[in-house]
């Protein structure tokens, strides 16, 4: 499997790609990281005409797509899948809707936050934004690095936006089961992937 | 990678039409529905496909009765070495309810690595196409020899909130769901589990033949009405070998019916194979469908008999629907799943 690309969200609105090195912001807010990101040259093509639809974990779930479809160099994606690995899954969203019918009642009943409560909506607003059309699903496993590798090598060869998404980062890998890579290390997240291949000299 | 078929060697389902696979096939094909209000909580007057039998206090939650319910009609023992795939939706979705701020995904998987005894369990969600996803998987993690048995199981409870978020979006019927009907107003949501026991070891008592999914990339709640996408699967897993007979998603919302008969109308334009929705008789069961349909599916490709469409008046344009059970010619079995966010799935399966 090869790691075609990756991209790192921080809490600060902070984004870093690991084969380009790319490093930008941090930015005031997400709509001022929409715009420099999709201004940057060789961005793959992207329709964020929605991008003020999704809560703000399909926003930053999206921005971290695109930079890592970026990181790639790839302009499109239409054969690729976008997966959903561990992380908080869909819980902050699961309690905004419920929260806000309990206090608000059946008739203010706010639908736009219902869709957000399941854990693939990120991973399908990403691939609308983006034009994938491969699978799509989100996946809880053990905390092992080897358990998603077995994930990816058991699905059609193909390649995948593999996300991790937290409260303090979203990390996104772009794999690309057809190719041969390099061995990864055992790690238990994501997040750790990106920094111990970024601290490679 | 191998391509060769997955073998079935058990199946179970409990919904509130039966608590095994042969009860709900009796069921279907005598036409009966489940749906009544709900004692659990006030659904304003809507319908849902509930089983009283998960009545009860708080404590063990919903979801675990259920899921006690499904490990004691499995009728069938767990091998050890088996992995499970645990499909959902919203899992424990009635602890979020009572106050407790978890993730219901998460404690679902709990709940299910305990009753069912198997540690390290992998989480399947994928909107309404859940249980096919896990299905698929679980096929292909047995082809890769990643295990030598897979257990799949596919459960979601009929609650207050997923009964109010549909509601909010204008899904649900004002009745009871019509699906493939010309004049269908809505789906009705139900609650249920089903297993299968797959293994790479034979014979059993079917086979998972192909899998495949996709996403149309177009609509976070509607499916692309032209069905192209849904179309792209169907092709995929049926390799130019028509099924005797379609187990569709079929919801009874105008949207989704719409998408997958134009889907079927592409694939079979030389004559529809007979089609049939699980949801006129026990509702939209959310993460359950998909493994209830293959459990069922596969039923009925033994029996060669595909049970009367609850819930049809008129057939919608373009649909092989009918009010009485039918004879099947194969018992090769095409079923599908859509999910919110563009999802496609299809599987096809075999009577041995």
């Amino acid at each position: 499997m090869k790691i075609a690309g990756a991209a790192l969200m921080t809490a600060e609105n902070s984004f870093r790609t690991l084969r380009k090195k790319g490093d930008f912001g941090p930015f005031a807010d997400l709509n001022a990281a929409r715009h420099e990101l999709t201004a940057l040259p060789g961005v793959p093509a992207c329709d964020l005409g929605d991008f003020g639809r999704g809560g703000m974990t399909v926003r930053r779930m999206t921005l971290t797509a695109l930079l890592a479809g970026w990181d790639s160099g790839e302009l499109r994606f239409e054969d690729a899948g976008v997966l959903g690995w561990n992380g908080c899954g869909c819980t902050a969203e699961n309690l905004r809707y419920w929260h806000d019918y309990v206090t608000n009642g059946r008739e203010a009943g706010r639908g736009g936050l219902f869709v957000a409560t399941l854990p693939t909506i990120p991973c399908c607003e990403a691939a609308i934004a983006l034009g994938c059309r491969g699978p799509a699903a989100y996946f809880r496993t053990r905390s092992s690095l080897g358990a998603l590798e077995e994930l990816l090598a058991a699905l059609p060869p193909g390649r995948y936006f593999c996300s991790e998404v937290s409260a303090a980062a979203v990390c996104i890998f772009l794999a690309d089961t057809r190719l041969p890579g390099e061995p990864l290390p055992e790690v238990g997240t994501l997040a750790a992937l990106f920094a111990r291949l970024e601290a490679r000299p | 990678m191998s391509e060769s078929s997955v073998h079935i060697l058990g199946t179970a389902a409990v919904t509130p039409l039966g608590s095994t696979v042969r009860d709900n096939c009796d069921a279907l094909l005598a036409g009966h529905r489940c749906f009544a209000p709900p004692r659990h909580f006030d659904s304003r007057g809507r319908l849902l496909g509930v089983d009283p039998e998960l009545d009860g206090g708080a404590e063990p939650s919903r979801m675990e009765r259920l899921l006690c319910k499904l490990a004691g009609a499995l009728g069938f023992s767990i091998p050890a070495g088996t992995r499970l795939f645990a499909a959902t939706t919203v899992g424990t979705i009635d602890l979020l309810e009572q106050g407790r701020e978890l993730d219901t995904a998460q404690e679902f998987l709990r709940l299910a690595e305990r009753i069912f005894h198997i540690p390290d369990g992998i989480l399947v969600s994928a909107a309404c196409a859940s249980g096919q996803t896990a299905a698929a998987l679980a096929m292909r993690e047995l082809r890769h020899g990643f295990c030598r048995h897979a257990l799949v199981i596919g459960a979601d409870i009929a609650s207050e909130f997923v009964t109010t978020g549909f509601a909010a979006l204008g899904a649900l019927s004002h009745t009871a769901c019509r699906p493939y009907d010309r004049d269908r107003d809505g789906l009705t949501l139900g609650e249920g589990a089903a297993a299968l026991l797959l293994s790479s070891e034979g014979p059993g008592c079917g086979k998972l033949v192909a899998a495949a999914e996709n996403c149309d990339a177009a609509h976070i709640t509607s499916p692309d009405l032209t069905g192209g996408r849904l179309a792209a699967v169907c092709r995929r897993v049926l390799d130019g070998d028509p099924p005797g007979a379609v187990i569709g998603h079929g919801t009874g919302t105008v949207y989704n019916d719409q998408a997958e008969i134009a889907a079927l109308g592409t694939v079979f334009s030389e004559g529809m194979p007979p089609l049939f929705s699980l949801k006129g008789n026990l509702g939209h069961t959310l993460g359950a469908t998909g493994v209830l349909q293959l459990a069922l599916g596969l039923e009925f490709a033994r029996r060669r008999l595909l049970p009367p469409q609850a819930g049809l008046v008129s057939p919608m344009p373009g649909a092989d629907v009918s009010k009485k059970s039918r004879s099947l010619e194969k018992g090769r079995i095409l079923s599908l799943n859509v999910g919110f966010g563009g999802l496609n799935s299809a599987v096809v399966l075999e009577s041995v």
